[in-house]
């Protein structure tokens, strides 16, 4: 484990991390390391924890003790602009649907570009290579709204994708999604990680989760290897 | 800053996401600046008659009949150093008798046993309140060699009054119009940017900072400003027209006065946008 550290820098590192809602629930002391390239799969069922720890591991909760850090981005004190910086390093995919409604699909993968100010031309050529990778190219001038559960899973993977970020957390990519999908999925996240991208996946169902990675389970609140 | 676009064209397209919204606020702050604009428009005319008026009456200070000519080139300069002077020049007894003749016809010689016109400074200002003159007149009836000092003191203070009053009880009532529809246009942009609270969460959690959120409501308020100072120029311009068909006069506005209106709806939204923008806090939750 030692000479795997000095070789792969931690690309998150929680110690004793808790937060606990005001109406009960929450995390209690979590402790994780996860180093470059890693695959990590994190397994618990309903209210266990794991939308939670991505609300942490993003940037959206603060941890109320313990510390941590997250592609170097120290937990709690970050300020809005190191929030920003935090966020770009990221690729995240949500448990629920989160699009910009009202734009196409290829507006949407694009969406990180834009952020970070790319050139039109580069936000378009590298959105629509990302939509030929998940199979979308057909959908590119369609609105979210439009597509079926799996195809808005592949779009939300394509988006988390595109910046080529330093670690994709994926909260429950497989949900609502029918075994064929559920694969489908699974494999471009795998390609993800093959391409050397560090990845963290929750999920309630490890059946759908087949493919060799360091397994975790969180269970009310407490993660254990 | 590079992504200035991209916040621009989200800025663009919350305009078109609640259209209903948008022409309400676009309308009361058309109306507002409107209204502005009318009553500076007044002012701004009322100024120019005021100055025209002004320009045509005439200040006469009244010498004594045996002032030597260095007694009245010295009254004359202490005359052109008052403020808002435009020109002082003298009038002779002589030549006011024969003007008064010539107009009137009366032999006033005749009926006074001599000329009864006094040697005269005529002083013709431009832009100075009645209240001034009053205070000047006082100085200059203590003057060596000056008898007394007439001017048409009604008129001026009529013309003076006038204006104050636009300025001060129209004004505050169309600055208190004026507040009360900015405060319903900061209520319906905030509705409307409000709406897409779920699209601003998503792009926060994409690397959105907070700056680029205050953006994306400024460059929507600037828009909703800049389209309500043209819909107000128009206002302005059909006013004007309409003046021109009742009176048959026509009417004209300096080119800076419409700048200022166009200019002033966009000036006043986008301190809006950034209030908007920065109350709305996606970044925590």
């Amino acid at each position: 484990m030692n000479s795997a550290a000095e070789s792969h820098p931690a690309i998150v590192d929680l110690r004793g991390v808790s937060f606990r809602y005001p109406q009960g629930g929450g995390l209690h002391e979590i402790g994780l390391r996860i180093l470059k390239a890693e695959l990590v799969g994190i397994e618990g069922p309903t209210g266990a924890g794991k939308t939670t720890l991505v609300r942490l591991l993003s940037g959206v909760l603060s941890p109320q003790s313990g510390h941590g850090q997250v592609v170097g981005v120290f937990l709690g004190n970050e300020k809005g602009a190191s929030l920003s910086g935090l966020r770009r390093q990221l690729g995240l995919v949500f448990q629920e649907e989160h699009f910009l409604e009202h734009e196409t699909v290829l507006a949407n993968v694009a969406a990180p570009l834009a952020i970070d100010g790319k050139p039109i031309g580069e936000q378009k050529a590298r959105a629509m290579k990302m939509l030929v990778e998940v199979g979308l190219a057909r959908s590119a001038r369609r609105r979210p709204s439009q597509l079926s559960g799996g195809e808005k899973a592949r779009l939300q993977i394509a988006r988390a994708l595109i910046r080529e970020p330093m670690l994709l957390i994926a909260d429950e990519p497989f949900a609502h999604l029918d075994s064929a999908s559920a694969s489908e999925i699974a494999s471009l996240i795998l390609r993800a990680h093959q391409r050397g991208t560090t990845v963290l996946v929750m999920t309630n169902r490890q059946d759908s989760w087949p493919y060799e990675a360091r397994k975790l389970t969180l269970e009310g609140g407490r993660l254990r290897e | 800053m590079k992504s200035i676009g991209f916040y621009a064209y989200q800025g663009w397209k919350t305009l078109w996401l609640r259209p209903g919204l948008s022409l309400l606020a676009g309308l009361l702050l058309a109306f507002a600046l409107w209204l502005c604009a009318a009553l500076l428009g007044t002012l701004l005319l009322l100024e120019d008659l005021r100055r025209d008026l002004l320009a045509n009456l005439a200040t006469d200070i009244e010498l004594c009949h045996d002032v030597t000519d260095e007694r009245k080139t010295h009254v004359a300069d202490l005359a052109k150093k008052w403020p808002g002077v435009a020109e002082v020049h003298y009038i002779s007894p002589d030549s006011a008798l024969r003007v008064y003749s010539a107009e009137v016809g009366e032999d006033l010689d005749d009926l006074f046993g001599g000329n009864p016109f006094p040697p005269v400074l005529r002083v013709r200002f431009e832009g100075i309140s009645h209240l001034w003159m009053d205070s000047l007149a006082a100085k200059a009836c203590q003057w060596e060699g000056v008898i007394g000092v007439v001017y048409p003191r009604e008129i001026w203070q009529r013309i003076d009054q006038l204006a104050g009053r636009i300025r001060g009880s129209f004004g505050f009532g169309a600055l208190g119009l004026f507040l009360v529809s900015l405060m319903m246009v900061t209520l319906a942009l905030r509705a409307q940017f409000m709406a897409r609270r779920k699209e601003w969460r998503l792009l926060t959690l994409l690397g959105m900072g907070p700056s680029g959120l205050r953006l994306i409501a400024q460059v929507h308020a600037a828009l909703i400003g800049a389209v309500s100072g043209a819909l107000a120029v128009g206002g302005v311009w059909v006013l004007l027209f309409l003046y021109h068909l009742a009176f048959l006069e026509k009417l004209a506005l300096p080119v800076w006065f419409y700048a200022v209106i166009l200019l002033g709806g966009i000036a006043f939204m986008i301190p809006i946008g950034s209030l908007i923008g920065r109350a709305v806090n996606f970044h925590r939750v």
